[in-house]
């Protein structure tokens, strides 16, 4: 807080789209398609608390890009370290989840609404808005579909001032990509209306049951909405029937998408971003891929919706001949049956059509399982630590580190380390102050380019950092020892020779049964 | 004789097929080895493997193999080697080999009527696993009789992921990067039939341990990433038990790989290793949509009627009593099965995180319906399952 230079950078850095709170003022009535005013009112906004703004205003997006990098000069002069510690961090950037376990709604329901009027034809995204967003809604269904296995989902297109449905409340993804395929030939016209995406949602989330969430998520590119009616009433519905709508806009911020939010989420309008660019729309619309945390409603208790589901789980049969599928009514060779009726249906999660009763595998239960118990955030390591442990190398991918350098090299830089962990927040911890590690946790890059497991202490790559995150939720290092550190010391064989026996493998006939 | 150039000759001739990195996961497991004694050896099963890894490196000079250990306390790497372990090797903490080879220095030298990769896999291959029997003690032995399959498969994951990302990134021309954060990808993932561009990948488990029911929230997730990067795993499995490893028929079958369990003798004799590894394993993913292969799976289009028979043990075991269920009762919050014998569906109340539940009408006998009279003035109460204000419990005065 000593230089404004500073804060500035700093500024820039933090104000995502959600958190600028000033456009608030941008009202519905925002002129449509004044691409040039809602860029530079963007920028005053990731301005938080106004104190630079003399040189935010007029400042191109990619100016500001510039300067989000936020670039220092080594100590040896040269930015390529600074650059690769900032691609580390960008890396990172998208691990920063919060990892205490917390309820979530598994189940989900959500209305995915989009954007299919004449805005869309913008060409801010390449190749336009249109196009852009329908190939990002391709991947973002099977990512969902990923995530959330005993999930539903259903698309609503808001065109010409009307919400039509694209496709209806399903949990088979192949329905929804070939809804989204077909809408590809086509393009956008006219006005979108919020309120009538809103009713629309409303209707069709209706029958869902109440253990499930209600959610709706829209992605809106124009800077208008025309409804028929007060749209007021029709978030007061919203509201009341427990729907949770997030807002993704692609021009500027509404008040009108704020309040919404706000209102059908308890107050909380962190639903509600503004991509600034193609990598931000893809961030917010894969943070809702991740179920949302379950809240209370009002004096009830958020167990309250909690129930117990009753669930099959068929047995796959395997048949010489074709039989008709209850599903689609083709012959199919084999399929699964359903415990309760004995009807055959092909593919699962699905409700039996027989019996209704929700029909699905282990599998799809235990992909789920990540979101409930998640990995933990790896922390940063200094050069000092990185001597101690004398770590060479990725525990599971086996990518050289760069070299510690030498105890003399390390003191001589303490200072200009020390500058330079300040002045950016690229900066990874500092080696000087070890104990300042546990809060600098998930902040960026580490100097040492190594990622530690606090659990088993192994030392990873960002690489391997974002993978175990992203994708695989284990920790390599932890499922590999019986052993960990932290729970028995010295126990480890691994950590030195170990003169044994020699004869390991055949030494213990006796336990063998 | 500017026009002669050697670089767009070089790109002509890399247009083959893709090359394919195999990574073993080599159970290690010593108990299991012990009871199979009768059957194969470690070591027997470690010369084959050689055979089948030589093989595959011969298909094309660009594939890439990698072996893991799963051990009983711990997996590691057994080739590449990792840097500790070539250092405990170079330090002669590991009992030098019988005399069949000589390492200096950390550098081995190779025997000149070898070819060098193979040699390469070999010495590496070899003296690390001496390394790994060396340092197993029998106190790390006594915690545990399983193997940690788990991990394996992490780590196996990472590096197929680094991996593939490294030789994407040399081939800038690639469209399709198996995992990249800006493109949108424009090739489905989840069809099978989209073309194979990058590095292929595919995982190979010998399994000899019988349970892994431990591991399984960490092994599924193993599974569901595999899924993700289109890596297939095919697994070997020797183990004693009479039902094979459920968790790694799953594996198999979610990621269209093989799944082969060799019958087993009785009395048990030495099993031919070798043709069942060539014969099966050792074809790459693109080879395979040519020929019949035993497929865990029975959905797999290429399989033929016979093999469709297979059934996967796809059992949910309820957590209250770790009984196979066929109709189980879930919590919505935690995803905990229950049976219809414990305590939760009467009490409504979940073991596993203790969240008070609503319970639907599952616990009850089911009622004759009441004539058309009586339905009507219970009419009131069918807002409850729109509102989920009340639940179908709190009236039973209407019954």
């Amino acid at each position: 807080m000593a230089d404004s230079d500073d804060d500035y950078i700093q500024d820039a850095r933090s104000a995502t789209p959600a958190s600028d709170d000033e456009l608030s003022d941008a009202g519905i009535d925002a002129p449509r398609g004044s691409q040039a005013q809602g860029k530079s009112r963007r920028n005053v906004g990731q301005d938080k608390n106004g104190k630079g703004k003399k040189k935010a205003t007029g400042q191109a997006r990619w100016e500001a890009s510039a300067q989000n990098l936020g670039l220092t000069e080594g100590v040896d002069g040269g930015i390529t370290k600074a650059l690769e510690r900032d691609l580390e961090s960008l890396k990172r950037a998208r691990l920063k989840k919060n990892t205490t376990p917390t309820q979530r709604g598994i189940i989900r329901h959500l209305i995915l609404v989009l954007d299919l009027s004449e805005a869309m034809a913008e060409k801010d995204f390449k190749p336009n808005r249109y196009t852009f967003v329908l190939r990002y809604i391709l991947s973002y269904i099977r990512e969902f579909f990923e995530q959330n296995p005993i999930s539903q989902l259903a698309l609503v297109g808001m065109k010409d001032g009307l919400a039509k449905p694209i496709s209806e409340l399903s949990g088979n993804p192949n329905l929804h990509l070939s809804a989204v395929r077909a809408l590809m030939q086509k393009e956008g016209q006219g006005n979108p209306s919020l309120q009538n995406a809103l009713e629309m949602s409303c209707a069709m989330l209706q029958g869902a049951p109440s253990h499930g969430t209600r959610e709706v998520v829209i992605v809106l590119g124009a800077l208008l909405t025309n409804d028929p009616g007060d749209i007021y009433t029709t978030i007061r519905r919203c509201a009341k029937e427990r729907l949770r709508v997030g807002i993704m806009g692609l021009a500027a911020r509404l008040h009108i998408c704020g309040e919404i939010v706000a209102r059908t989420n308890g107050g909380d309008d962190s639903g509600y971003g503004v991509a600034v660019d193609e990598l931000g729309l893809k961030d917010l619309l894969m943070a809702t891929t991740t179920p949302p945390e379950i809240r209370g409603e009002g004096t009830q208790g958020p167990s309250a919706l909690a129930s117990l589901l009753k669930m099959g789980f068929p047995n796959r049969i395997a048949e010489e001949v074709p039989s008709l599928c209850a599903c689609h009514n083709k012959p199919v060779r084999g399929g699964y049956q359903c415990p309760q009726c004995m009807v055959k249906v092909c593919s699962l999660p699905t409700e039996c059509p027989g019996c209704g009763l929700t029909l699905i595998l282990s599998t799809h239960l235990a992909r789920s399982y990540h979101h409930l118990f998640p990995l933990r955030e790896w922390v940063e390591v200094s050069w000092q630590r990185a001597r101690e442990v004398g770590s060479v190398e990725c525990r599971s991918c086996l990518t050289k580190f760069p070299e510690i350098p030498a105890q003399k090299e390390l003191d001589k830089d303490g200072d200009t380390t020390m500058a330079d962990a300040s002045g950016s927040t690229a900066g990874g911890a500092n080696p000087r102050t070890p104990n300042e590690q546990p809060q600098r946790k998930g902040e960026g890059a580490s100097e040492s380019r190594r990622y530690e497991c606090e659990t088993c202490q192994n030392h990873f790559c960002v690489d391997c950092d974002v993978f175990c995150h992203d994708v695989l939720h284990n920790c390599p290092g932890c499922q590999s020892q019986a052993h960990l550190p932290g729970s028995q010391v010295g126990g480890n064989a691994a950590d030195g020779p170990n003169q044994g026996d020699g004869t390991g493998k055949e030494g213990n006939p006796a336990e063998a049964t | 004789m500017n026009a002669i150039d050697g670089t767009e000759r070089q790109e002509a001739s890399s247009e083959g097929p893709p090359p394919a990195l195999l990574v073993i996961i080599l159970d290690t497991n010593p108990y299991a080895w012990t009871i199979l004694r009768e059957t194969i050896t470690l070591l027997d099963a470690v010369a084959n493997l050689q055979i089948f890894i030589n093989a595959h490196l011969a298909f094309s000079h660009a594939n890439q193999v990698a072996v893991i250990a799963s051990h009983t306390d711990r997996a590691v790497w057994l080739y590449p080697t990792p840097a500790r372990t070539r250092k405990n090797i170079s330090n002669g903490a590991v009992p030098g080999p019988d005399g069949d080879t000589s390492i200096s220095n950390g550098n081995a030298v190779y025997n000149s009527n070898k070819y060098k990769p193979f040699a390469q896999v070999e010495e590496e291959l070899m003296a690390s696993l001496r390394s790994l029997m060396s340092t197993t003690d029998p106190s790390s032995l006594e915690s545990t009789t399983s193997t940690m399959m788990a991990g394996a498969l992490s780590t196996a994951l990472c590096y197929i992921s680094k991996t593939s990302e490294a030789y994407n990134a040399t081939r800038s021309t690639d469209p399709n990067p198996s995992y990249t954060y800006d493109a949108p990808p424009t090739a489905d993932p989840n069809d099978p039939n989209s073309p194979l561009t990058g590095l292929q990948s595919r995982i190979f488990i010998f399994s000899v341990s019988t349970s892994l029911a431990t591991q399984y929230i960490p092994l599924m997730n193993g599974i569901f990433a595999a899924q993700r990067l289109r890596v297939a795993i095919d697994v070997l499995s020797l183990n004693p038990s009479t039902s094979p490893s459920a968790f790694l028929q799953q594996a198999a079958d979610a990621t269209n790989g093989i799944f082969y369990a060799p019958p087993r003798p009785n009395p048990p004799n030495p099993i031919a290793l070798l043709p069942t590894l060539l014969s099966l394993f050792v074809h790459d993913q693109t080879s395979r949509r040519a020929l019949y292969m035993p497929t865990a799976a029975a959905t797999s289009a290429s399989s033929s009627s016979s093999t469709a028979s297979t059934a996967i043990n796809f059992q949910a075991a309820c957590f209250c009593h770790r009984r196979t269920v066929t109709i189980g009762y879930v919590c919505s919050i935690c995803l905990s099965i229950f049976c219809e014998e414990c305590g939760v569906v009467r009490d409504g109340v979940c073991l596993t995180c203790g969240t008070r539940l609503r319970l639907g009408r599952y616990g009850r006998e089911p009622k004759v319906v009441a004539g058309r009279k009586k339905k009507k003035r219970g009419g009131e109460g069918e807002g409850g399952t729109a509102s989920g204000s009340g639940t179908p419990l709190a009236t039973p005065g209407l019954g």
